[in-house]
């Protein structure tokens, strides 16, 4: 397994096997526990989209045409309840293949017992049960790497005032100064002051530019779907990456038939030109025009 | 959403290539061995996706493949949209196993 080193925590990014093959490669969002896709080995074109609740628990996964393949269910723990070779589950943390046993980073959560399997490594700082998990408050509170609850409400209350204009007062910077301290503890001095005002800033500066990411991704992945002329559609693959043969069979197909319209064509339109470019089907577009229908469906990524 | 593609054909041992305005088009009196391509099915792990006009197309992780038949049944040829470049290792060794066969990838 690889390891993607972030700020606050590490994440899975891919897979290899013994001999170093390449089997499986995750995409995250911007927070902790927040798998998005996965891809088998080295390509892209058969990603599985990972659909979370609002505690992050993988619920379902599906298919790039939205198709769910796999849904996903817990008891009030997280105790999963079926039997599945999904790598990342409930609190978007990963399960240990072949346990009911989820890996938090600096601990092992046991779902049927609802307990931490080693101590709380910040101690009393999060309650007197050293292996309590997120304070018995399982359907409120997630715990991204097994130590970090409070540190996470305090650096988003933290951020909150400064928001309101808080900064200058003694409790606030009161706040800030345990948020320090927690900080450097939690990490064995591995981050600082620096770090924290960092985290800070971007907690306080980063709603803007968070919220432009979420409008963008969420118009990349909603394609939306219209009629096109096919001859309006530019090639991205040469003819000497294509068959003569399947050409001339769709063509005749077409002719009979109409185009498939359960099949539509993937264009994207570059942003530089605002022509589209075809992604998926050169040779339903090519038999398209040789057919001389005038309109296909065309499924256009912004 | 598609990526590009690299084309890779399976064709008859020394079948005549031409390069039309469509694409590539192949022709030779030998056919392609019906066994022979069922292996290559299930080693790429492919499924079935769609059939027309004597195509049967089938798919899996990073690849599409569509096998030409004529109208007798007769496999005429094969073609490999491979998004996954590391299935070409996988056609390459194929075809280099059978003296039948021929691997052709377009410059």
């Amino acid at each position: 397994m690889q390891l993607g080193k972030g700020n606050v925590c590490n994440e899975l990014i891919a897979e290899y096997n013994a001999a170093g093959t390449l089997l499986k490669r995750y995409v995250h969002g911007i927070g902790s526990d927040d798998p998005l896709v996965s891809y088998d080995g080295a390509g892209t074109t058969s990603p599985t989209y990972l659909l979370a609740d609002e505690r992050g628990s993988i619920m379902a996964e599906t298919n790039s045409a939205g198709t769910v393949t796999t849904k996903h269910q817990y008891g009030p723990y997280g105790e999963p309840i079926n039997q599945s070779a999904s790598r990342f589950r409930y609190t978007g943390q990963i399960l240990l293949p072949g346990t009911a046993l989820y890996h938090y980073k600096a601990r092992v959560y046991h779902p049927k017992l609802g307990r931490f399997l080693q101590t709380d490594p910040i101690g009393y700082k999060d309650g007197m049960n050293w292996y309590a998990y997120v304070g018995n408050d399982p359907m409120n509170a997630v715990d991204p790497d097994g130590k970090s609850l409070k540190l996470l409400k305090a650096a988003f209350n933290i951020a909150k005032r400064m928001l309101k204009g808080d900064s200058g007062k003694d409790a606030i910077k009161g706040e800030a100064a345990d948020f320090v301290d927690n900080v450097r503890t939690l990490t064995d001095g591995e981050f600082g002051v620096d770090d924290a005002i960092a985290v800070v800033d971007l907690a306080t500066g980063f709603g803007k530019e968070a919220k432009d990411i979420a409008v963008a991704s969420e118009k990349v992945l909603k394609p939306t779907i219209s009629m096109q002329n096919p001859k309006n559609l530019i090639p991205t693959q040469t003819k000497s990456e294509m068959s003569g043969s399947q050409v001339k069979r769709l063509t005749k197909n077409m002719k009979e038939n109409g185009f498939d319209e359960s099949k539509p064509v993937s264009a994207w339109r570059n942003p530089s030109t605002g022509r589209l470019e075809i992604q998926d089907g050169h040779h339903r577009t090519a038999a398209a025009i040789k057919a001389d229908l005038n309109e296909i469906p065309v499924e256009i990524w912004e | 959403m598609g990526a590009a593609y690299e084309a890779i054909f399976i064709i008859p041992y020394n079948a005549n290539k031409r390069l039309t305005d469509d694409g590539w088009e192949f022709d030779s009196l030998n056919k392609l061995p019906a066994e022979k391509i069922d292996k290559l099915i299930t080693s790429l792990e492919l499924k079935l996706i769609e059939k027309y006009e004597g195509v049967s197309v089938y798919s899996s992780n990073g690849i599409k493949v569509s096998i030409f038949h004529d109208s007798t049944g007769s496999i005429e040829y094969v073609f490999c949209q491979v998004f996954d470049l590391l299935n070409n290792q996988t056609i390459s060794e194929f075809c280099s196993n059978d003296s039948s066969l021929e691997f052709f990838k377009p410059a």
